[in-house]
């Protein structure tokens, strides 16, 4: 089976997790994952694809030089995971950079109403969305793969606090996640006790660069992958047993 | 023989200035009364004051803006939500009756008691019913959001040099039990029309003058050096609520805001009349200048005004020299004109595609977070190194 995972920076420790496993010999069987970034989240926000019929154009420069067509030619993909839906940093960093804070939400700022925010965040996965529903539509079994969550050490904990960082992700993420649900795109999710009782992801899933605040290491990459497999292995077993009707 | 004509200019003569020339030909339309140079410009009014504080804005005027929208939200979904529009999200000041409580409510003077309206299942502020495109989700959000807007409202009149106020209408709807003046007749874009609640009042010339005098008074005691510039507003009113024809019924309206403009500039030396309404609607134009419908500008009105605008007033001189010479063409930009009696056909400017907001700091009203320490390019740097450490050159911007 092939596996095309494809998206921001979160892919890296997806990849590095994906080798950890083939060192170690624990890769599932019978899965061939192929897992490629497109580049950097922070252009994710904007019409960075276009419609080519069969397929999609990677029209952003950067992005287009990583993958230039979405699926690629060869291998076909039996499966797309995208590790781009979920992330909710680059819309947290906007909104507490310009002084916000969602009312009902804690914090200090000015108010900006939960309407807002919800059509902020929308706005920001749109394009992604609309890149998933695209795929969906040719065929490609599509899930999305959920990023971690924050860590203790984001730099934004220290001046606007635990409460208020938890708080804003929490909201940013459960609206991510009912769009992707509303798109009928399974979810690959963060395991439980990940998350410790003060909210914040377990630091021993940090990266392995000590000054990078909000990517996972390989551990917990490989440790998403496998979490992918049951999903994977589903879709191979529908597809098996629709050829065999067929 | 002498007389007093005999010293008049060519542009005093309609024949001269008017009838021997093309619209576009026109000139002298406007000398101002003092600079714009150095000062901060803030705007309020009715919708065609959007054009004016649009324009200022890409002309490079300092332009005042307290309400500044968050960071991400796409540029063209600014005026949907209420940003942009003016120097802070009061969104139109229709009336000289809205004005004047408007500075009230922003100074704590006037708390009216119908403070909110229901619509769809949520709220929505009665003192600016579309200011979002969704009603909000609860009273007491309404109230936090309107206190913030409020405070933003205050730093406007407290801190602008300059008040470009475009006066739009007479017809005002105010309630009866303590006569707060809503922009839009109650149950047009929320709550209920209630006779017994609410009433129309047509503002008399004496009321608005009335109005506008006790406006001034109150903000210069809390800014004296505030110099205002007023206009007209050229577009008509889309119904009204008096048995008249619409088109009388216009005419008398504008007719009164005119008139009090006018007023106003002979007794304040400190208030500059900018005839935006006599370019687009007196006769000298021929028209020319509506769309199709004859109550929206067109594209090239505002580009009219603008020019004469700012052929008085020069734009600063860190401004890019082509935005001094023309105006910025946005005209066409549809503005976010609530309608009055007509809900639903409300235009809504067309979605494009997001952008991503320039960097900028936090809004000034106050600053709540020390932010100092934190680098905000740090995470987007990490992503890089993410990248490059695992996938090679090739994947990082």
């Amino acid at each position: 089976m092939q596996v095309l995972i494809v998206g921001d920076s979160h892919t890296g420790a997806l990849k590095r997790g994906h080798d950890l496993m083939v060192q170690q010999g624990t890769a599932p069987e019978g899965i061939e994952w192929r897992i490629q970034p497109l580049g950097p989240g922070k252009r994710m926000n904007t019409p960075f694809w276009k419609d080519a019929g069969d397929h999609a154009v990677i029209t952003d420069p950067q992005y287009g030089k990583m993958m230039p067509k979405l699926p690629p030619d060869d291998p076909r993909p039996d499966a797309i995971g995208l590790s781009m839906p979920m992330w909710n940093g680059r819309v947290m960093r906007m909104i507490l950079q310009s002084g916000y804070v969602v009312h009902g939400l804690p914090g200090q700022g000015h108010v900006m109403s939960r309407a807002l925010l919800r059509h902020m965040v929308l706005s920001d996965m749109k394009y992604i969305m609309a890149l998933g529903t695209f795929l969906s539509g040719l065929g490609y079994p599509v899930f999305a793969i959920e990023p971690p969550t924050l860590f203790r050490h984001w730099g934004y904990v220290r001046p606007f606090g635990a409460e208020t960082c938890l708080a804003l992700q929490a909201e940013v993420r459960a609206i991510q996640r009912a769009r992707v649900d509303e798109a009928g795109m399974p979810v690959i999710d963060l395991p439980e006790g990940c998350i410790l009782e003060d909210g914040f992801m377990d630091p021993q899933h940090r990266s392995e660069d000590p000054t990078d605040t909000h990517h996972v290491n390989a551990e917990f990459g490989a440790l998403m992958l496998q979490r992918a497999v049951p999903y994977l292995r589903e879709i191979a077993t529908r597809a098996a047993s629709a050829r065999a009707a067929g | 023989m002498s007389h007093p004509y005999n010293d008049q200019p060519d542009s005093a003569f309609w024949r001269r200035a008017i009838g021997d020339r093309q619209p576009q030909e026109i000139g002298d339309w406007y000398t101002k009364r003092f600079s714009l140079d150095g000062k901060r410009i803030a705007t309020a009014g009715s919708c065609f004051a959007q054009h004016l504080g649009r324009q200022l804005r890409n002309a490079g005027f300092d332009y005042v803006d307290c309400e500044l929208p968050p960071t991400g939200l796409p540029e063209s979904d600014y005026l949907d939500w209420g940003y942009k529009m003016y120097s802070a999200r009061y969104g139109n000041v229709y009336t000289s009756r809205q004005l004047v409580q408007l500075f009230d409510r922003a100074t704590g003077v006037f708390d009216p008691v119908e403070d909110y309206w229901e619509r769809d299942g949520g709220v929505v502020d009665p003192f600016r019913p579309t200011i979002e495109p969704e009603p909000f989700g609860s009273v007491e959000e309404l109230r936090a959001l309107r206190d913030d807007h409020l405070a933003a409202t205050a730093e406007v009149f407290r801190t602008a040099d300059v008040l470009v106020f475009t006066m739009g209408l007479t017809e005002a709807w105010l309630s009866k039990k303590d006569g707060a003046c809503f922009p839009l007749c109650p149950g047009t874009a929320g709550g209920t029309y209630d006779p017994n609640q609410h009433f129309l009042q047509n503002l008399s010339s004496a009321e608005v003058r009335a109005d506008m005098e006790t406006f001034l008074a109150k903000v210069k005691r809390i800014n004296p050096r505030l110099e205002v510039l007023l206009t007209v507003s050229p577009v008509s009113m889309m119904a009204t609520a008096t048995p008249q024809q619409i088109s009388v019924a216009t005419v008398y309206s504008k007719s009164v805001l005119r008139a009090v403009a006018g007023e106003l500039h002979g007794a304040h030396d400190y208030i500059d009349y900018f005839p935006s309404y006599e370019m687009i609607v007196g006769p000298a134009a021929r028209g020319v200048f509506f769309k199709e419908g004859m109550r929206e500008v067109a594209p090239e009105g505002v580009a009219y005004v603008m020019k004469n605008f700012l052929s008085e007033h020069r734009p600063p001189a860190s401004a890019a020299p082509v935005a001094a010479a023309q105006p910025a063409d946005t005209s066409d930009i549809p503005l976010r004109m609530a309608p009055r009696m007509a809900p639903n056909a409300a235009p809504r400017p067309a979605p494009t595609a997001a952008r991503p907001a320039p960097r900028r700091s936090a809004p000034g009203r106050s600053a709540p977070v020390d932010l100092s320490g934190v680098d905000f390019d740090d995470d987007d740097v990490k992503c890089d190194e993410e990248l490059l450490n695992t996938f090679g050159n090739g994947a990082k911007d």
